[in-house]
């Protein structure tokens, strides 16, 4: 058969594998990205960014993760958790100032509330950069928290709403124990300033990280207990009036939520430059062999000449 | 099989059919790969979904690991014609040994470019003495080296069997390159695709990324990798063995005309 001589043979292989490929990325590239809703109410939006599947992914590139055991209740515009009363919203604004990004969230997590004035505002470094913290005790809302980051002129904002306990982060002067304690005693007392100078009892659970509770008795000898982990001199506090620590850890979600945050860098300059480097490269060898060919092919000309002269 | 043709003779055969229908496979093929080379650039750039840890600048990916691969393929061609031209001192293997050492050392440039580019925003260098980034660096200076040490030398046989045992030494920069991540627990270096060390803690890598974790990237880097690995090394040699060939044809022409 004609069709199958060696003529014909080597392109049609050569086509075959090709297409091989063609057909790989024609099917990669129109698979739908899977995401698990944790709610049927409001599924997340997954960004076409990517599926990081216990990832809120947001359009404009930042994403945060979802908390386990809460309920996912985040639209395109922002995420929100929910869980016995409390609530985690994470959202970004056009703000380029961290109060005013603050302001700009309490308006969509607290429409309005007002919170009054913060018990405690200071800027807190987190592996992900600079948070502005303000922490608003006792409310009509409950206690929220509030943490806001400003990065290339765009500021995102964590807000936490609880109604029974207290996140705080704070900085110890060093890393000695006495210091620490105190720390921990001062981040304790914003939830329930009544609650003694010294703990009563202080148990170091056997986690990775190390975790702390620290249990106090306030003035109507109830207990407060603080739950607590130390990075450096760094505190992450939660505090509440209970004795249920499970609960405090599922609380302190917040940090872990912080903590993972991340946006995605905008790199487009150097994948230009590297994509137009490589091929300045190609071109520039194509364009050796180029010239190359041409002046062999005049000289070869020249010396036919001479030959036959 | 042909036998050896000396290159001089060639011309004369440069009319008959097995010549043109070579001609015409190595047109079609360029063809091919052009139009392979600007869809895989689509398909990396647009296609592929945005990584969400890295950005954009990962999609250099699609372009840096086929690079590497396809100087790897060019480098093999180097060993194979080393090997075969000192079994049969025929020339045409020379001429593989060397296009494959130029054209290599192209992509091989271009995975550095690609990686430089990339570690820029993830590393936050253009460079680092990472053992990966070394051995690399070595291996385009080791075959530089070849391109400059061949044309050192006067004597045409003498550079022959130099650069065919050259070429074959060479070639273990390429696979230190390739294994420096693999051992080394000390690179920062990702490591994507294959093993590593047992003792996964032992890695200290910055800029790794799941294949799956973002749509499109598999057949990406799956069409990119086919098209930079076959393709493009393939076309290139194959023009660059047919400029040696003109190259040879010249002196020898030179050669008769000067003895005339």
């Amino acid at each position: 058969m004609r069709i199958l001589n060696l003529k014909n043979l080597i392109p049609l292989t050569l086509a075959l594998i090709f297409a091989f490929p063609f057909a790989l990325a024609a099917q990669e590239a129109t698979d739908e990205p899977t995401a698990e809703a944790t709610s049927e109410a409001a599924a997340p939006t997954v960004s076409e960014l990517s599926i990081f599947d216990d990832f809120y992914n947001h359009a404009s590139g930042w994403h945060v993760r979802i908390p386990e055991g809460w309920t996912d209740e985040s639209t395109a515009e922002y995420a929100r958790f929910t869980r016995e009363g409390d609530a985690i919203t994470v959202l970004h604004a056009t703000a380029t100032e961290a109060n005013a990004a603050i302001d700009a969230a309490l308006a969509v997590a607290l429409p309005n509330v007002d919170l009054g004035d913060p018990a405690l505002t200071n800027v807190v470094n987190l592996l992900n950069g600079e948070w502005t913290q303000h922490l608003f005790t006792n409310t009509s809302a409950g206690n929220v928290a509030v943490y806001a980051q400003v990065f290339e002129n765009v500021s995102y904002a964590v807000v936490s709403v609880s109604e029974d306990s207290l996140p705080v982060i704070i900085a110890a002067e060093n890393t000695e124990a006495d210091t620490l304690t105190n720390t921990l005693q001062i981040a304790a007392a914003l939830y329930d300033p009544t609650i003694g100078a010294q703990a009563v009892d202080v148990t170091t659970l056997n986690t990775t990280p190390v975790y702390t509770v620290s249990t106090y008795e306030n003035e109507a000898g109830e207990t407060v207990t603080s739950l607590s982990r130390a990075r450096t001199a760094t505190l992450y506090v939660v505090t509440g009036a209970t004795t249920d620590v499970d609960a405090l850890f599922q609380d302190s979600v917040l940090f872990s939520m912080l903590s993972d945050f991340f946006i995605t860098p905008q790199t487009a300059f150097y994948l230009y430059l590297g994509v137009g480097l490589s091929f300045a490269i190609l071109l520039i060898l194509i364009a050796s062999m180029y010239v190359r060919y041409r002046n062999l092919r005049q000289d070869e000309a020249s010396l036919r000449e001479l030959e036959n002269e | 099989m042909s036998t050896a043709v000396h290159p001089a003779s060639q011309s004369q055969s440069e009319g008959s059919g097995g010549a043109t229908w070579r001609s015409r496979v190595l047109w079609f093929l360029t063809v091919i790969t052009i139009i392979a080379v600007i869809y895989g650039l689509y398909v990396g750039l647009f296609v592929a979904g945005t990584d969400i840890e890295q950005g954009e600048v990962q999609r250099l990916f699609y372009l840096h690991v086929p690079s590497f691969s396809g100087a790897t393929i060019a480098f093999v061609g180097t060993v194979v014609g080393g090997i075969a031209y000192l079994i049969t001192r025929n020339n045409k293997w020379d001429s593989l040994a060397v296009a494959g050492v130029e054209v290599g050392l192209a992509l091989a440039i271009i995975n550095l470019v690609t990686g430089s580019a990339w570690a820029r925003p993830i590393w936050n260098t253009w460079w680092n003495w990472d053992p990966r980034l070394v051995s690399d660096a070595i291996m385009i200076l080791t075959y530089a080296a070849y391109l400059f040490l061949r044309n050192a030398i006067e004597n045409p046989d003498q550079r022959r069997r130099f650069a065919a045992v050259y070429g074959i030494l060479a070639f273990t920069t390429v696979i230190a390159t390739f294994m420096i991540i693999r051992i080394r627990p000390d690179t920062i270096h990702p490591v994507v695709f294959g093993p590593v060390l047992t003792d996964a803690s032992m890695m200290a890598t910055q800029g790794d990324f799941e294949l799956d974790a973002t749509p499109g990237v598999t057949a990406a880097v799956g069409l990119n990798s086919a098209i930079w690995s076959m393709l493009v090394p393939l076309v290139l040699v194959w023009h660059r063995i047919r400029l040696e060939n003109l190259m040879q044809r010249v002196h020898a022409l030179k050669i008769r005309v000067l003895e005339k």
